[in-house]
């Protein structure tokens, strides 16, 4: 017992987080067909290590090097694991989908497969990587390698509609990089406040350097778009449509439930929410472009989306739908900083809750496609869980999600936006009933 | 008195090596090239070790008095080791790939002749005490690469040689116009063109400004026309006529580099930071920084052949060396000195890659570059991460370079240098992420151009490969280990400390 305490507090965290990348380097062309386990081992160090954490009281962890990069920081955050666990679940179920369609010969005539492998890993190593790092120049670092090793996904099938998004995804994500980039140094300079020590600021120093900034409001703006692109921001979704269904079926389930949760966690680490940062107020305009986008993506992404033709589509469009709530919620809580420990928690639930029920309805496109007969009426029926889930009919984790947030907002001052958040579940019925219907039949 | 015979020493071992590999005979490559290589591992061991005294306030100073005022002087100091550790590793890396690249070529001595004595130049320019011993090894620089540029004989590099010539001794004549002015209106005794802070302009009465304001101008010209600045920057794209080894000296570390260093060391050895921003030169200099920044970018994107891209790249990556030397404060100049470094390890890496597809494949053109990936795999990572690095993508050195001239332009309160160096990325995306995708994700169109090396045990010849390899380490390493006390992050730290605080 007291071993596993020790190794818990000793493990040093860039172990877990390197361990896909040094897989990553073993995939080698002529063997990858039978190296599909490399998949579902990659996330097992991280979760193993997520969940001793946990089950030993959530003890403070965290890795110093101070001469690596510009000073590297990595930590277990008490309010990004449960973030953290369920994308190492969703990687591995993932992995696992991947190992069996390589084993049982589905998509063993797919060429590729050991770049596939080594993009999926790299993807993988910035995913889990990037809710560990606590300093701006790593976390930078992994959020990069996440985002350009997952073009490497989107574009896997190379058919002309692949590469379209491929395209798309990458400019997209150039241009989000570049919004970031210009955000985090300029809060880096305000952070370090003119000082001669020439290091990367920790990624919480940010918030408060913002809020104390003149330039804050813009410094935000910045983040709150750079992050945004990768969060699916109504305006800024337009790959996401494109990307998440040319994606081979368990990419899509990761690239949906789990790397769109990058962004939200960029939010929630830099931006300036919070009760102490009374002067955030000054920057009232940020929040209420938030909820205003959140607005138009938790309808406008339904509207979309329930006329497009193909279930993934619909995921897709519904993941645009979701973060468009989660939006909502971020900007609520910017705007009434009291309130924000309480919509924190509600955001990180309805985070959890989203991915992993996304990556089952991800997954069941995949599985309705092989299926025939009874086994396949099965597993619709089966699907209906996550898909009410999502929804958030009562005794559901999306009805706990939402009551979490609706009975923060029923004390604010809020007027319509709690009739407009409440009917939100029309939206994602309407997608749900679509998604369904597409694929009644084989 | 060896304290002061270090930089004769150092500078010694290129030019003795240059001597010798001229009165060898062709035929007896064996020796030339022993005698090559010995030289340029022992130069990088007197660096080290001179490196090494630097860090503990060691002095190294030659002085030699020509006339009264005009000595000529050979000075270590913190900020001439960090040029001149790059310039002597990067010799070995390029004279190893240069003498895999040459295998049974012609005039083999001639070139590395010239080859060294065009290293010896660099080390002169970084070992320069005052402007006139800098702007003699400067001219000295232009007509020792001017036999590499030519070296095919062929008509168009015999064009482009006399395109180079035409603006690199345009540029050394506007310079000796300035040095000139300098010596003779502002500085009759030569302590203030001395590089270490003897004399302050700041003292001068300032009746004189307004002659400083365009002395200071003539110089960034005569040094401009090497640095690339836009518009003078017409040789570099022609020059890259050059065999692959030569285009990589010249744009990681000799020319180009020179200009660059030599800009540097007018800021803030002769000017000093501090009067210059008094004197309103530095902001002027900037914005024509931040246009070539920008343009030279545009330009690359419109080549075709991968070594003209380069060679745009390289007028653009440059000039942030120029812009980092302009931000008022220490975190503006460690980011444009530090990028001194990191793009000559980075672009040499890149023009090494580019020698290694046209050597290998005969691959020329950007278009044929389709699944190159698969059949060179360790040049097209050492590629990729050039390319990645030059973008700006933690954590390769670039990165390092971006981030501090970002806070630095901010602390200095410029912050629209921000906008550029993001409009700078994105285009460097614009026009490397092709070639990225081109290298991993599309197929092999038919054979290859003109496959003359076959693949063996590696993709290529191993001294073609591993001097690639080994820049390509050094451009992580650097990134990578940046907060490490001996990294190049570090020693621009260092160089700045010991600039703001005497």
């Amino acid at each position: 017992m007291s071993l596993l305490m020790y190794l818990v507090h000793t493990t040093p965290i860039p172990l877990l987080v390197l361990f896909p990348l040094l897989l990553a380097l073993c995939v080698r062309a002529d063997t990858a067909r039978r190296r599909g386990w490399m998949l579902i081992i990659a996330p097992l160090p991280m979760l193993l290590g997520v969940l001793f954490w946990y089950c030993y009281g959530q003890p403070e962890t965290f890795t110093e090097v101070p001469w690596l990069m510009l000073g590297l920081h990595w930590r277990f955050d008490t309010v990004l694991t449960p973030i953290l666990l369920m994308s190492t679940v969703l990687w591995f179920a993932a992995g696992l989908y991947v190992w069996y369609s390589l084993r049982s010969g589905t998509g063993a005539d797919e060429p590729h497969i050991g770049r596939y492998l080594r993009c999926w890993l790299l993807t993988l190593t910035g995913n889990l990587g990037l809710l560990v790092a606590a300093d701006i120049a790593s976390f930078y670092t992994l959020f990069a390698l996440m985002t350009f090793a997952a073009y490497g996904l989107v574009i896997h099938d190379q058919t002309k509609r692949a590469l379209f998004a491929g395209k798309i995804y990458i400019i997209m994500a150039v241009l989000g990089e570049g919004l970031l980039f210009s955000g985090l140094i300029w809060g880096a300079a305000q952070a370090a406040g003119g000082a001669l020590t020439p290091v990367a600021p920790l990624i919480h120093e940010l918030p408060l350097a913002i809020a104390n900034s003149d330039y804050g409001m813009y410094i935000a703006l910045l983040l709150f778009l750079g992050f945004g692109v990768k969060a699916g921001l109504a305006g800024l979704h337009w790959w996401l449509p494109l990307a998440h269904p040319v994606a081979p079926t368990p990419a899509s389930a990761v690239l949906s439930g789990a790397m769109i949760k990058a962004g939200l966690v960029g939010w929630l680490l830099t931006l300036p929410l919070g009760g102490d940062l009374e002067s955030a107020a000054n920057m009232e305009l940020v929040p209420t472009i938030a909820v205003l986008l959140g607005l138009i993506g938790a309808y406008g992404a339904a509207v979309l989306g329930v006329f497009s033709k193909k279930a993934k589509t619909v995921l897709a469009y519904s993941s645009v739908s979701q973060m468009g709530m989660i939006t909502m919620m971020v900007g609520t809580g910017w705007l009434y900083p009291h309130a924000w420990p309480a919509i924190l928690a509600a955001v990180i639930a309805f985070a959890v809750h989203h991915g992993l029920n996304k990556g089952l309805l991800f997954f069941g496109v995949g599985w309705l496609k092989a299926l025939h007969g009874r086994a396949r009426w099965v597993v619709l029926v089966l699907l209906l869980i996550p898909a009410l889930n999502l929804i958030g009919v009562p005794f559901t984790s999306g009805e706990y999600a939402k009551d979490l947030f609706k009975d923060v907002i029923s004390g604010l001052p809020v007027g319509l936006f709690y009739a407009l958040f409440t009917y939100g579940a029309l939206a994602t019925t309407a997608l749900m009933i679509r998604y369904f219907y597409l694929q009644r039949r084989p | 008195m060896t304290n002061a015979l270090m930089p004769i020493y150092v500078l010694a071992t290129s030019l003795i090596a240059a001597l010798v590999i001229f009165t060898l005979p062709e035929r007896f490559h064996k020796v030339r090239t022993t005698f090559n290589l010995s030289a340029a591992v022992l130069k990088i061991v007197l660096v080290g070790v001179m490196a090494v005294g630097i860090a503990n306030q060691l002095d190294y100073e030659f002085r030699y008095e020509l006339l009264p005022g005009i000595d000529f002087i050979l000075r270590a100091d913190a900020l001439s080791m960090l040029f001149a550790a790059l310039s002597s590793v990067l010799w070995l890396c390029t004279t190893l790939y240069a003498i895999g690249y040459l295998e049974d070529a012609p005039n083999r001595s001639r070139f590395f002749g010239f080859f060294s004595l065009c290293v010896a130049s660099t080390m002169g320019i970084s070992l320069a005490g005052n402007l006139f011993t800098f702007l003699i090894f400067f001219e000295l620089l232009t007509l020792s690469t001017y036999p590499l540029v030519v070296h095919r004989g062929t008509e168009k590099s015999l064009t482009a040689g006399r395109t180079y010539l035409r603006y690199t001794l345009g540029g050394g004549a506007i310079l000796l116009i300035g040095v000139a002015l300098m010596y003779g209106l502002v500085d009759q005794t030569g302590t203030i063109t001395d590089f270490a802070q003897t004399g302050s302009m700041a003292e001068l009465p300032a009746e004189q400004h307004v002659l400083l304001f365009v002395l200071f101008f003539v110089l960034i010209i005569g040094l401009g026309v090497k640095a690339a600045l836009v518009p003078l920057h017409g040789w570099l794209p022609i020059a890259m006529v050059a065999p692959a080894p030569v285009s990589a000296l010249l744009h990681a570390v000799a020319v180009v580099k020179a200009g660059a260093f030599g800009i540097v060391r007018v800021i803030y050895d002769i000017y000093e930071i501090e009067f210059a921003w008094q004197l309103g030169v530095l902001l002027p200099l900037a914005i024509w920084a931040s246009i070539t920044i920008i343009w030279g970018s545009l330009m690359a994107l419109r080549q075709h052949e991968v070594k003209k891209r380069l060679a745009y790249s390289t007028v653009s990556q440059v000039s942030y060396i120029a812009l980092g030397a302009c931000l008022f404060g220490p975190i503006g100049t460690i980011g444009g000195i530090v990028h001194l470094l990191h793009q000559g390890i980075m672009k040499v890496t890149l023009f090494f890659c580019a020698g290694n597809y046209a050597e290998t494949l005969g691959i020329h053109k950007i278009s044929e570059l389709d699944g190159a990936g698969r059949r060179m795999p360790l040049t097209s990572i050492a590629f990729t991460l050039g390319a990645f690095g030059m973008i700006g993508v933690p954590p390769l050195a670039g990165f390092i370079s971006k981030w501090y001239l970002g806070i630095g332009a901010l602390d200095a309160g410029m912050g629209w240098v921000i906008g550029v160096l993001i409009a700078s990325s994105m285009l460097n995306a614009a026009y490397f992420l092709p070639i990225l995708y081109r290298l991993w994700f599309k197929p092999v169109q038919g054979p290859w151009p003109d496959e003359h090396i076959l693949a063996g045990r590696f993709e290529t010849i191993g001294l073609l490969l591993w001097p690639t390899v080994a820049t390509a380490v050094f451009s992580v390493a650097a990134g990578l280990f940046a907060a490490h006390m001996f990294s190049p992050l570090s020693w621009a730290s260092l160089i700045t400390y010991r600039e703001y605080l005497p």
